[in-house]
């Protein structure tokens, strides 16, 4: 058994919901976002995480981080436990740790020059002198596909996709060992979207990255990931390799979500989704899929499936699956 | 990669060129701030160096030729001591200008720690946040008033009372602004990366606070000149006989029928000088953004 690199274990996250009078009173009940979160990334595999949204994904890529701090469960890199740690304690890992936003260009200070963006997590983690950051910057640029006189341009001045790769390029100036990324071309064009992609995944095979990528677009998760888990209401429904998971779709959620991909040879939809996301509260019974499930007998409604390995790493929560 | 770096070099004087050209035409495609700046300059510079050279004494009585309307020996003509308008306006100018720009600086200085810091710890926040409120429930020039009773007249205590008068204004100002950028993403792209609170704070936050913050000086530089101005003319201000604007318009309210000009002159001084910093502020404001700087072009 391989040793994962990063370890998510029974992370929960709540979030409160107040009364009509705001914040006077005690919060009424709390919004679970993310309960019972268990995932493992090995190194070197691209894990990708689909959901709709409101599902807690982004809350589970942010809490890696420290951009979200959990009410229980643990985040286990090397073995330390990410959510006990100061932010000085913390702060050598991140050199590990990298994110890459969805909203790429709102995450560039508008007031730095490209050459001084890529160089700021180089002088916060304290790595080389001027010279040696200059140089690193230069090649980064060029790594991404950015010409080197972007080194003074300032992030407004760039294009949609230029920026996403400035994005990647300043989360992969450290050298980490893992990057989150969350959302990453979705604000992209389809072509573009394509040579994010390409370059994402050249440049893991070049570094032996991991990346954890978060997205809803089940089309682009399927062409990146290594294996996909699959999130629903604050935990994982299924989860397994993704061609296995394409082949043998086990879970009713998954089904209706890869009907959801709209296919022009096929003019009726098998299953489709109606309705949203419940709030998720403590009072909520049953499997956190039995209100829009098309399947739901009275057992989902009463108990809670585990994430069970049906087919050796294939992990699947549903009461139906045997 | 020396040769590199030479590469680097040559493309990055082309665009660093470019943009300074961007800076440029941006800086005069804005008519407002560029009369503000010319008309604010020439007020500066008339109040630092005609006084140097003409050397007539600001404070030198000639009662014969007292309330003279003006003429080519007293351009402004005179006031009730017969002193020269045009001197006592420069004199006054320098200590109204000293007065608006200690205040303006001080308050903008004190503002902006308070600020910054408010944003950033919650505690703090309630703290600073309500003697602040505290104080802006005060009307500003009756604060100013009581301060001076309090510490007494003389120009630095002006400059404290208004001091502490315009403060908690930039601070909230700062405050909100800084909340704003705050939640930005690339402040928590920053604390990705490790950076300690006091980076957040002074490197990210303070600079994206700066256009406000500027709009903000020149505002209360303005406000400050014409505070002192209401308290020299209600008596609490810089006291006789050096010369403020503010205290020629009050030893002048008695002859405003006879001598018209003596309320004009320096009334005029301060509409000019409060005018010119507002287009300057207003101005600044727009040409600090780099990225409305980028759009214009």
């Amino acid at each position: 058994m391989r040793e994962p690199l990063l370890e998510i274990k029974n992370l929960q996250k709540k979030y409160p919901i107040y009364g009509p009078l705001g914040k006077l009173f005690p919060p009424k009940t709390y919004h679970k976002a993310v309960s019972n979160m268990n995932l493992k990334l090995y190194e070197g595999e691209t894990y990708g995480l689909v959901g709709e949204s409101g599902c807690g994904k982004s809350t589970t890529g942010r809490s890696i981080l420290g951009l979200v701090q959990p009410d229980s469960g643990e985040i286990l890199y090397k073995g330390k436990d990410l959510t006990k740690l100061s932010d000085a304690e913390f702060r050598p890992l991140r050199r590990d740790l990298q994110m890459v936003f969805q909203d790429t260009l709102s995450s560039l200070n508008p007031r730095q020059r490209i050459g001084q963006l890529l160089e700021e997590p180089m002088i916060i983690q304290g790595m080389g002198d001027a010279n040696e950051r200059r140089q690193k910057v230069l090649d980064i640029l060029k790594m991404v596909g950015l010409a080197e006189d972007h080194y003074f341009r300032y992030p407004h001045e760039l294009s949609g996709g230029q920026v996403q790769r400035l994005g990647i390029a300043r989360a992969l100036i450290i050298d980490p060992k893992l990057i989150v990324c969350d959302e990453p071309v979705s604000a992209l064009d389809v072509s573009i979207q394509s040579q994010i992609l390409n370059m994402l995944t050249s440049l893991q095979k070049e570094m032996n990255l991991s990346l954890l990528f978060i997205s809803h677009d089940i089309g682009v998760v399927r062409y990146i990931s290594n294996r996909i888990g699959v999130m629903y209401l604050g935990s994982l429904v299924e989860e397994a390799e993704t061609d296995e998971l394409f082949a043998n779709t086990l879970h009713p959620y998954t089904q209706a979500l890869f009907a959801s991909i709209p296919d022009f040879k096929k003019k009726e939809r098998k299953v489709s989704l109606s309705g949203e996301l419940p709030v998720y509260t403590d009072e909520f019974k049953g499997c956190v899929f039995h209100t829009r499930c098309p399947h739901a007998c009275d057992k989902c409604r009463e108990c809670a499936p585990e994430l069970k390995e049906v087919i050796p790493g294939h992990k699947v929560a549903c009461h139906l699956v045997k | 990669m020396s040769k590199q770096n030479t590469n680097v070099s040559q493309a990055s004087a082309a665009i660093l060129q470019e943009q300074k050209q961007i800076r440029r035409e941006q800086f005069f495609s804005n008519p407002g701030m560029v009369v503000g700046l010319i008309i604010f300059a020439l007020i500066v510079l008339s109040a630092i160096f005609i006084p140097m050279f003409n050397g007539v004494d600001p404070n030198k009585m000639d009662v014969i030729n007292r309330l003279k309307p003006p003429s080519l020996e007293h351009l402004m003509g005179t006031d009730e001591f017969g002193r020269d308008l045009l001197t006592r306006v420069l004199y006054g100018a320098r200590s109204s200008l000293g007065v608006g720009c200690s205040v303006a600086l001080l308050s903008c200085l004190f503002g902006t720690i308070i600020g910054i810091y408010a944003s950033y710890f919650k505690v703090l926040d309630m703290v600073l946040m309500r003697i602040c409120e505290g104080l802006t429930a005060i009307p500003g020039v009756l604060l100013a008033i009581a301060l001076m009773a309090a510490l007494g007249a003389s120009n630095t205590n002006v400059i404290i009372a208004l001091t502490i008068v315009y403060t908690p204004s930039v601070a909230r100002v700062v405050r909100s602004s800084a909340l704003v950028t705050k939640g930005q993403t690339f402040v928590e792209a920053a604390k990705v990366q490790g950076a300690s609170s006091g980076r957040i704070l002074w490197k990210l936050i303070l600079p994206n606070v700066i256009s406000p913050l500027t709009v903000q000086a020149s505002y209360i530089f303005a406000q400050a000149i014409i505070s002192e101005a209401s308290l020299s003319f209600l008596g609490a201000g810089i006291p006789a006989p050096a010369a403020s604007w503010g205290n020629i318009l009050q030893a002048s309210k008695s002859v405003l029928q006879k001598a018209p000009w003596t309320v004009i002159f320096p009334g005029a001084a301060v509409i000019l000088c409060v005018l010119s910093l507002n287009l300057l502020g207003d101005g600044l404001r727009d040409y600090l953004d780099p990225r409305t700087a980028g759009r214009k072009k």
